[in-house]
């Protein structure tokens, strides 16, 4: 499949979904007017990438520090769709870059794994 | 008052009242980007990263639901919102000042007082069964932005609603920001 990319601007994070490098990653502030249009792009293109002919286990790598309420709820809707390709038996890992002290951010992840089951992963940056 | 007495105040009272920044205008995806650059810049030295990261994400939620669902024009003429951040003690305060549409009062008021009156567990149970069940809008809302700012800040949001006219009042929020 050709690879998804998105620079970063002021409002949104840069995103690489690279099946032939192997690079899945969504990096920086993610504050979108429209979360919708942004993460529909992402969740259709990982859903279509789990069905292509070429699919190879790969780990999606997350670093967003902050992002607004909208987001939250795609994310949600992301991490749900890939927990659904992961019962399909497809090998995906998320693993979601943190700050050591971002109490709320694990938390966060915590929701994130209690409703979903996709099992994120943290790393400490 | 002439305006060099009412600079003069201004400046007496944000530094009496430990003012970090101060913004009067229109609020919308570009400044709110500013806003927080500055406040980041002005935060270098402050050593609580939680906190600092507390405050960024709560000023999105406030700004951004200015932006969606505030009244920011009436006739074609911009009406002007107020922020002011503040820093306290054990953290900061984040007040503002914007318009509403009265249609659109009952519903805000409905929503702040029921998430003002959850405990931490409830509100967490309450966070967690609206992320899973509520979508998006056509505004691009998730209906999350209260619940998160009271999350977030650990602390109930204080506000009034004042009405200037048949068509639209002044919301006025505080938000007390502090770190577990």
């Amino acid at each position: 499949m050709e690879k998804l990319l998105f620079d970063k601007t002021d409002l949104t994070p840069s995103v690489t979904l690279n099946p032939q490098a192997n690079v899945f990653e969504i990096v920086g502030p993610c504050l979108p007017e429209d979360a919708f249009s942004f993460f529909d792009v992402i969740i259709k293109y990982l859903e279509s990438y789990s069905l292509d002919s070429t699919f190879n286990p790969y780990t999606l790598n997350i670093t967003i520090d902050y992002c607004n309420s909208a987001t939250s709820k795609m994310l949600l809707i992301l991490f749900d769709s890939i927990a659904k390709q992961q019962q399909q038996q497809k090998n995906i890992k998320v693993v979601w870059h943190c700050f050591a002290d971002d109490v709320d951010l694990f938390d966060t992840i915590e929701e994130y794994n209690e409703i979903t089951n996709v099992g994120i992963e943290t790393s400490i940056k | 008052m002439s305006v060099s007495k009412l600079i003069k105040q201004i400046h007496t009272d944000f530094n009496n009242n430990n003012v970090l920044y101060a913004f009067n205008g229109e609020v919308n995806n570009v400044n709110i980007v500013a806003f927080l650059k500055i406040i980041e810049g002005y935060l270098l030295t402050e050593n609580n990263n939680q906190l600092k990261r507390k405050l960024s994400q709560i000023l999105v939620e406030v700004l951004q639901n200015i932006n969606k669902h505030g009244l920011n024009y009436v006739n074609n003429k911009i009406l002007n919102s107020t922020l002011i951040v503040t820093f306290q003690p054990n953290g900061f305060l984040i007040y503002t000042c914007s318009n509403i549409e009265n249609t659109a009062v009952l519903g805000l008021k409905t929503k702040i007082d029921y998430v003002n009156s959850l405990n931490f567990e409830e509100l967490n149970t309450y966070y967690k069964t609206c992320l899973k069940c509520n979508t998006i809008s056509d505004k691009g809302g998730a209906g999350l932005g209260i619940i998160e700012i009271v999350k977030k800040s650990e602390n109930k949001i204080e506000y009034t609603f004042d009405a200037v006219t048949d068509h639209y009042s002044v919301l006025t929020m505080h938000i007390n920001v502090t770190s577990k």
